[in-house]
């Protein structure tokens, strides 16, 4: 069975419903609608992102469904990126925030598991400044503020 | 640090941020050196990240040691206090700290401490109201290093009197305490740490009833002897807090009972220390799964008190056993139709000579059909057996001490093929961690092998029917003159051979036939091993303490003594199959006996290819004590190993490569 899925710049995509299902947002809207033909408007989603999206469901269609971790483990790790997921992660900086941002809206917790870990790794062993150069970032802390938040926090400087 | 991701090009900067749940997401794969530096970002991160960065607070980590290192060792007493003039300095660096936590400990979910002042500090804060697990596993003390009591001897003439009180080192850190703590006359600190001990129990008590959330709580057994908390204050702050789950203390008196009428939510209870009876538990409590009273000599009624009033139990770790004169047949009645769902029994840490094999299997294995996981000591020879016949859902046999396993004056003399029956009756049979277990050879081929998912076995075979070393001289003799080419596959030329070189020959055929086969049906049985260890490959460093030397001779050449070599055990040369074991791809651990292989180049660079996940082996490596001679075949082989595979580890230390978790 396939459903159709409608992009904010009214494109249509036609995935199979397990691939669709990937989404929880959307796996959900069909459970709700029951069986229905109606294609489903993603209004947040470009058609270049969800061409994207849809990539990533593709590839992980088989996978088994992540059980919500109910421990807050401190130890979480951005290095376990598999490889597939690493090379499909390898776009600009606007493209890898727009999937975040699409993955968070269509609730499809490995993709955006995977590329907040992108993030994280593009955060590790940069400065602050080469960090806000990345992100465009404004400092809008005071010198002293700076100097604060360093005194206080430095058990957790590296050094 | 080398990014995952390629650079971005400049024109494909971002023009706006992400959002905050998004940006608290990335913060939870961040370290805090990492999450240090986010925060300094921009205000809208540091609002979204310094939660997450003081979630987790852990005072042995980051540069904490060096930051408390400053922090002068005295404790704010209490909040209200009035500081003197004459302590200014001190006080003030004091209050330094508790100001940080007057910021920041809101956000503190857990917290994992051990110095005092930081304690002091938190707590005199008031704000660390949040915490989920609070752990104290251990005292720093304030000099640096850790507490230690100076214990109090008596005389023996008053051996029955109570100590004399002392008096308090310092006021009451609040009036909640009054009445309810005195010092420890048994157990005391250093004079000049006192005060400081005497106010952080003080502390820790507040800062558990600042808590009512608390799921977790660890509060080592210093924290029970720095000064005496009262029972009744005990039980007040336990009622405070509804959903622990999760509780490790060590009082002197433990009221299990109490605890757990107050408790519902408890799940799990440790305890290193405190006197427990059967009295205790006066009615059922099912909200129990683990408990472990790893010091406690459990006497026959309280351990099947407990078995029968704590239904929902599956895990039970204890010091000792004691029959207390108990019959079978009077547990039985005793247990009724109770429901025994425990599944992992385990002993340790109490002195091995006081496990009571005997009594374990004649008693408490017959009770326990659901066991899955059994630790036990050494002389296990006959709870082995009786696992075997009662405990069909065995996943896990393990010993307990296996560094000490073969210690010569254990009597590692155990009966051989004691395992037979969990081998042949235990299909989820996962792992056989039994060093000084032996198994005969053709004794194991005989058994049916139940498991076909074996991941650890680690035994010592015995009984293979190897040369004698005047049979070896002899087919060496043979096979250096060309006049035999040693060949699996093709028939031996007879004829020409004398009656000593037949014997020799045949008795090679036999030896080398058996362990084919050996070798064949763990191949093909048990190909997803990842532990795999035959003989004394663990070499006791610990026996150098002992009073006997701990080196025999051989041939004038000083040997560790750990245990005699094992006669007759596996040669593991490709002659004698160890290519069959070319199905276990994902062999992490590799083991064998040091003294009576035939390991040499060629197997090991027959391992170095058909083993891609080994880690560690053992059976090559390094002797550490000192004035053993080096052993220079071993040295050579491992030498020559490290060249091949310079990344797999010659083990010298106890490794834990357990499934069953404790």
């Amino acid at each position: 069975m396939t459903v159709i899925l409608v992009s904010s710049d009214n494109q249509d995509f036609k995935v199979d419903k397990e691939v669709a299902e990937r989404s929880i947002l959307i796996k959900n809207m069909l459970e709700d609608v029951g069986e229905s033909d109606s294609p489903i408007p993603l209004p947040n989603v470009t058609s270049a992102v969800l061409t994207k999206v849809i990539e990533y469901c593709e590839h992980h269609r088989n996978d088994p469904v992540q059980v919500p971790e109910e421990t807050d483990d401190p130890r979480k790790r951005s290095n376990d990126i598999e490889e597939w997921d690493m090379k499909f992660m390898q776009v600009d900086q606007e493209m890898l925030f727009e999937i975040i941002l699409a993955a968070n809206y269509l609730d499809i917790k490995p993709l955006l598991d995977v590329g907040c870990k992108t993030v994280a790794n593009i955060i590790k062993g940069k400065t602050p400044e080469e960090i806000r150069k990345a992100f465009n970032i404004v400092n809008d802390f005071t010198p002293e503020e700076e100097a604060q938040i360093k005194k206080e926090n430095e058990w957790a400087e590296d050094r | 640090m080398s990014t995952a991701h390629p650079s971005i090009p400049q024109e494909h900067q971002l023009t706006r941020d992400l959002p905050g749940e998004i940006i608290s997401l990335v913060g939870s794969f961040l370290d805090p050196k990492h999450l240090f530096v986010t925060i300094q970002l921009s205000r809208r991160w540091n609002d979204f990240l310094v939660p997450r960065l003081w979630r987790h607070l852990y005072d042995s980590s980051g540069n904490w040691p060096q930051v408390l290192k400053q922090i002068p060792t005295v404790t704010p007493a209490t909040t209200t206090t009035t500081t003197k003039a004459t302590e200014t300095w001190v006080e003030a660096d004091g209050r330094w700290l508790r100001d940080l936590f007057v910021k920041y400990g809101h956000h503190i979910r857990s917290l994992d401490v051990s110095c005092p002042a930081l304690i002091a500090a938190i707590s005199s804060a008031g704000t660390c109201t949040g915490l989920q697990s609070f752990k104290m596993w251990s005292v720093r003390s304030p000099g640096g290093g850790w507490y230690t009591p100076i214990w109090v001897s008596r005389d023996s003439d008053q051996q029955q009197q109570p100590f004399a009180p002392l008096e308090a080192p310092g006021p009451l850190v609040s009036p909640v305490f009054e009445g309810h703590i005195l010092p420890n006359p048994a157990a005391r600190p250093a004079k000049e740490d006192e005060l400081e001990y005497w106010n952080l129990v003080q502390h820790v008590w507040l800062l558990v009833r600042q808590n009512v959330g608390l799921q977790r709580l660890t509060l080592c057994k210093d924290i029970s002897q720095l000064a005496v908390v009262s029972a009744d204050f005990i039980h007040d702050t336990l009622s405070l807090l509804p959903n622990l789950e999760e509780f490790e203390f060590s009082p002197p008196e433990l009221d299990l009972d109490r605890y757990l009428s107050m408790l519902p939510k408890l799940r799990s209870f440790s305890s290193d220390r405190g006197r427990i009876d059967c009295r205790d538990l006066l009615r059922p409590y099912s909200q129990l799964s683990s408990l472990s009273l790893r010091l406690t000599r459990m006497a026959c009624p309280l351990l099947f008190t407990l078995l029968k009033n704590l239904p929902g139990l599956v895990s039970l770790r204890i010091g000792r056993f004691d029959d207390c004169g108990w019959s079978i047949d009077r547990v039985k009645d005793f247990l009724g139709d109770a429901p025994i769902n425990l599944q992992g029994l385990y002993f340790g840490y109490y002195l091995w000579r006081n496990y009571r094999d005997h009594e374990v299997a004649t008693l408490l294995i017959p009770t326990l059909t659901r066991l899955t996981t059994i630790v036990v000591l050494k002389e296990n020879s006959e709870t082995a057996k009786a696992v075997g016949l009662y405990c069909r859902h065995l996943r896990v046999f393990r010993q307990a001490i296996d560094e000490t396993s073969l210690h010569p004056v254990s009597g590692h003399q155990m009966a051989p093929n004691v395992l037979c029956g969990i081998i042949e009756s235990c299909p989820d049979l996962e792992e056989l961690d039994a060093i000084s277990h032996k198994f005969e050879a053709q004794r194991l081929l005989d058994c049916q092998w139940a498991s076909s998912r074996l991941i650890v076995f680690r035994v010592q075979i015995i009984g293979v029917e190897r040369l004698t070393a005047e049979q070896q001289d002899v087919m060496d003799t043979l096979v250096g003159s060309g006049r035999l080419r040693l060949d699996n596959s093709t028939d031996l030329q007879q004829d020409s051979l004398s009656e000593d070189e037949r014997r020799a020959v045949s008795q090679l055929q036999r030896s080398r036939l058996q362990q084919h086969e050996v070798l064949s049906r763990m191949s093909h049985q048990w190909s997803s091993l990842k532990t795999l260890c035959f003989g004394h490959e663990y070499r006791n460093y610990l026996l150098y303490q002992l009073d006997e030397p701990p080196y025999y001779e051989v041939d004038g050449v000083e040997y560790l003594r750990y245990g005699d070599p094992i006669p007759n055990t596996l040669e593991l040369s490709l002659e004698s199959g160890l290519d069959r074991l070319s199905t276990l791809n994902d062999l992490e651990l590799f083991g064998f006996e040091g003294l009576d292989h035939r390991i040499g180049k060629a197997e090991l660079e027959w391992m170095a290819v058909s083993w891609p996940r080994l880690k560690i082996m053992r059976g090559l490596q390094e002797s550490k004590l000192p004035s053993v001679e080096v052993d220079k075949h071993t040295k050579e082989l491992r030498e020559y190993f490290q060249t091949l595979r310079p990344e797999v580890v010659h083990a010298t230390k106890k490794i834990s490569q357990g499934l069953g978790s404790e």
